[in-house]
This record gives C-alpha cells, structure tokens and sequence, in this order.
C-alpha cells in the first residue's frame, strides 16, 4: 500500500539540494502563491515549479498527480465564478435564459484561486517525492532545533499510516466474514457501525505503540542528548545560491504587488 | 450435492503482472477435515480467501455450496464458509465474551432464545461459556483464539476454514484448538485448516493439500504425502522426527505417523522375527 505522495528515488540535481534548501523553497513558493494575484504571475510560478518537477526528473509522476490536480482546480474555477457576483458580466454559463452570470472579475479570481491551488498543492508533491521524510525530520532538529522526540513522533506517525491501512483491511475483511455491513443513512448509526472496525484497530495500535516503545529503548533510545546521523547533509554552493535568489525574488514580487 | 467447495482453474493475482494462484483444481467434500500446507507465500491463505468469496478469482470460477462466489457478497457465503484468520485480535471489539459470539448471528437476524441458544452452544463448545461475561481482551491467546472460533460457529456455517489457527499457542493450547476442531469435524462440519505444524498435520488430518509457488503439487493423505520426498523438499515442509526415523531405519512397510504406530510396528516386527526363529 502506497500513499499518494511517497519519496521517488532518482538521482537529480534536485534530489541533492539540501533539505532544508528545498523545504524553504516549498515555503517560498506557498508564500509567492499568496502574496501575488494577477494571473499571469502565478502562472509563471506555476511553469517555474513544472519546471523544477522536471529538473527533478519526476516529471512523469508529477503529469499524473497535475492531472488529477487540475480536475479540483477546474471545480474551483467554477465554483468561483458562479458565486462572484460584482463587475462587468462576460457570458451567462446558461445563456438563453441569461442565468448565473459569470464577470470578468470573476473569472480572473477564480483563475487566481485555481493556480494557486495547484502551486501549493504541486510545491508540496514535488517535496515529499525528492525529499526522504528522515531527511527533513534531521534539518528540522539539527537546524532549526525542534526537540527530537517531537520530530521523531511526526515520521513515525507518517510511517505508520500505511501499517495502520493495512491492518484496517484485514479487520474489515475478518469483520465482513462475520456478517458485517456499514449501512444505513443515519449518520448516529453509521458512526455506530464503524466500531467493530475502530475497536480492534486502537486496541493493535495500542499494543504496537507499547511495543515500539519497548524495542526503541532496548536500543538505547533517548541515552545521549547529541546524536548522529547516517547521513549528514551539508549546505553547498547551489543551495545558497537558491537561497539567495529565493530571498531577492520574494523581495521583487513584494513590490511587484 | 456432496462438494461444499469446487474450484476449477481458479487463478488469481493480486496485481496485473503477478499471478499468486495458478489453475488451481480442487473438490472438497463435506464432512472432510483438511490440512492446507506449504512454505510462506505459496499461496495457502490466498486460496483459502477464496473459500468464502473474500477473494474472487481473476480467471476461473470456484462454487461454494453450488453457489458461484463472485454472485454473491461475502456475507451471505460467510454463513456456508466461516472463517477464523490468524489473528484474534483482528475481530475483537466487544466488551463481553457472550457480546462477542453473538455479534454474527446477530448480523444473520436471529433473536430471542434462539440467538442465546446459538451463542450459549458455541461458548460450550469452546469451553468459554463460564467467561461469558468477562471482557474479551483478558483472555488468554488460546482463550481469544478459541473465542474467534467461537463466533464462527455461533453463526451455524456447514464448514470452517482456519488460517494457522496454533500460531503463538503453546503445546497445550494447540492441541484443545484441535481437539475442538476434530469434535466439530466429528459432527460433520467442514474444517480446512492452515499450518505448517507437520504433526499436527499428521494427527488430524484427513487429507492433505500441498501447494507451492501457487499450485497444488500434492493432494493426498498425510501418510502417502510423508513418503513423496520431493514435494516435502519443494514446500520446505519437515515430516515428523518419528516418521523420518522410520523412513531412514528402512525397516517398517509403512512409516508410522506418531510414536505410537512406531511401538506398534516395532511388536509387529519382533513377532514375525521369533516366527522366522520357531519355524
């Protein structure tokens, strides 16, 4: 079982950038989606970050997750320009009858919002699929200090999400052999008629939580407050290059609004 | 009709490319009481998927009681072919023992004195009945084990399937699981049991299937199984220590399944030597 998102393995000039470069670029980007709002800029972004998903040499996975992407964008879009009522009324999306209007402020927001969707949205896949989860859990405590535990208990709750689907599937199955069947209309019956389900697994996630425990302090957990790691990243030229640009960029753009 | 399960070229693959099961052919008749076996990954919990529709086949077809499996949702074949998996602790969610047994029938409809009926003879069945109000989960394994069988017999199935029902059980335990599945079996239901417990295999079972690498190399009884070398070597399976003592002694004609087959051959033998020696 896979998440929709997982680490790609390749080997790429973006795949070598040091996490904590790429996470501040996701960031950059996340900040460059809200702070500008003409169209034509956010599409530049856009085609800045397709091309970043290039450069990672991902670019196949990244047409598949745009795909679906776009479809939330496009619902977006629409959504936008029903509800957005004020300025000059371009066309009628049902024209004889001249109803729901959609203007041309209208469209242009609702373009604004859809890009912005997929900046956001696209920024974050790209990444989650160059970066290991490992990776932005040791920049996050060597560099910016966050308390190990905390960014231990982040990746092991991201690690065990699939763990915990799986196991879902096989009560489901067990509880299906025994008749059972989520139906009904009712939602109070429908929270109800999960508990076969959700029982079993928080008992499992109980006894395995106690059991990672148990083996993670066998094998010294938590014995030294400094610890290593096995692999250490170190800041390159490239990344304070970007980093640069990445400052004099959103500097730019500030007077760009 | 005498088949409760009949599978023909049943082939099946988790994904497009991987085949896990292949033309699988298969009768299995009521009343039988079967040992399914083979190396981890050989398919065995695979197939036996199969038996009560949780798996529907990708090529082929498979009838459960006449019916075909991919008809019909898995909660109507469950009340032909129940089914206990590995882990008890994958159904529990009650906070009782009697709560528990009850929850299939229950799912079936059944109420009043019928339902307390049904449950009750499970319970007894399973020797749980005096803890039927105790919460599940301070149950032993075994006890938790003996429990999820419980509820598949609470829900009247004409056959049971069992995946590695002893796992994590201690000798004792092991054998009351399968004392218990022999008394069933004797009142004529159905059991197909999983396991690699060779002995086990030789003690209860009536039939054995052998599979590897998705197929059926071996369909027998256990005895004529023990003596197939190459299937044992090819399912990574382990004859008994007293039947493989008795197959490198080369002196019995028919190599004994537990210790005391081996006693009795041994008398057999002494007696036709002091026959050799009067005469």
């Amino acid at each position: 079982m896979s998440s929709p998102v997982s680490y790609i393995s390749r080997d790429s000039i973006i795949h070598d950038l040091h996490p904590l470069t790429k996470m501040i670029a996701s960031l950059w980007f996340l900040t460059l989606g809200i702070i500008l709002n003409k169209p034509v800029y956010l599409a530049a972004i856009l085609a800045l970050i397709l091309v970043c998903g290039f450069a990672a040499s991902i670019s196949r996975e990244i047409f598949k997750s745009l795909k679906s992407i776009t479809v939330f964008a496009f619902i977006i879009f629409l959504i936008q320009i029903i509800f957005y009522r004020s300025g000059e009324v371009a066309f009628y999306i049902i024209p004889g009858a001249n109803l729901l209007p959609a203007t041309l402020e209208g469209i242009n927001f609702g373009i604004s919002i859809a890009l912005r969707m997929m900046i956001i949205l696209l920024s974050f896949v790209i990444l989650l699929s160059t970066t290991q989860v490992r990776d932005m859990m040791m920049v996050l405590v060597e560099k910016l200090k966050i308390p190990y535990d905390y960014a231990f208990m982040f990746v092991t709750a991201l690690r065990f999400i699939p763990t915990f689907l799986g196991e879902v599937a096989k009560i489901q199955e067990a509880q299906r052999t025994r008749g059972y069947k989520v139906d009904g209309i009712n939602p109070i019956k429908k929270i109800y008629s999960y508990v076969p389900i959700a029982l079993p697994l928080v008992m499992m996630s109980l006894s395995k939580g106690e059991l990672l425990a148990l083996a993670m302090e066998t094998r010294a957990y938590g014995i030294q407050n400094r610890r290593t790691y096995l692999k250490e990243w170190r800041m390159g030229r490239m990344d304070l290059i970007l980093i640069i640009g990445m400052f004099l960029l959103i500097v730019l753009s500030i007077r760009l609004v | 009709m005498n088949n409760i399960i009949v599978a023909k070229d049943l082939t099946y693959g988790y994904e497009r490319d991987t085949v896990v099961l292949k033309d699988i052919n298969l009768k299995i008749n009521k009343g039988e009481m079967i040992a399914l076996t083979g190396k981890n990954g050989s398919g065995k919990t695979t197939l036996s998927k199969h038996f009560n529709g949780l798996l529907k086949p990708t090529k082929g077809t498979i009838l459960v009681d006449g019916i075909d499996t991919r008809e019909e949702t898995v909660d109507r074949i469950a009340l032909k072919v129940g089914y206990v998996f590995q882990n008890p602790d994958h159904q529990i969610f009650n906070d009782t023992v009697y709560k528990e047994a009850a929850f299939g029938p229950e799912n079936q409809g059944l109420e009043g004195e019928e339902l307390r009926k049904r449950v009750v003879h499970a319970l007894e069945a399973v020797g749980l009945l005096e803890y039927e109000n105790i919460y599940p989960y301070s149950l032993s394994k075994g006890q938790r084990q003996r429990l999820s069988i419980a509820s598949v017999i609470a829900m009247n199935s004409e056959a049971i399937v069992l995946d590695e029902p002893t796992t994590g059980l201690d000798h004792r335990e092991s054998l009351e699981i399968m004392e218990l599945l022999k008394e069933l079996n004797s009142e004529g239901i159905t059991i197909i049991f999983i396991t690699h417990d060779m002995n086990l295999v030789a003690k209860y079972g009536q039939r054995m299937i052998v599979l590897s690498q998705g197929e059926i190399i071996a369909d027998d009884s256990p005895r004529n199984i023990f003596k197939m070398k190459k299937v044992i070597e090819r399912a990574h399976l382990r004859v008994p220590l007293i039947t493989e003592l008795a197959q490198e002694l080369e002196m019995f004609r028919d190599a004994p399944l537990d210790p005391q087959e081996f006693f009795q051959g041994l008398c057999e033998m002494r007696r036709d030597y002091a026959n050799v020696l009067t005469s």
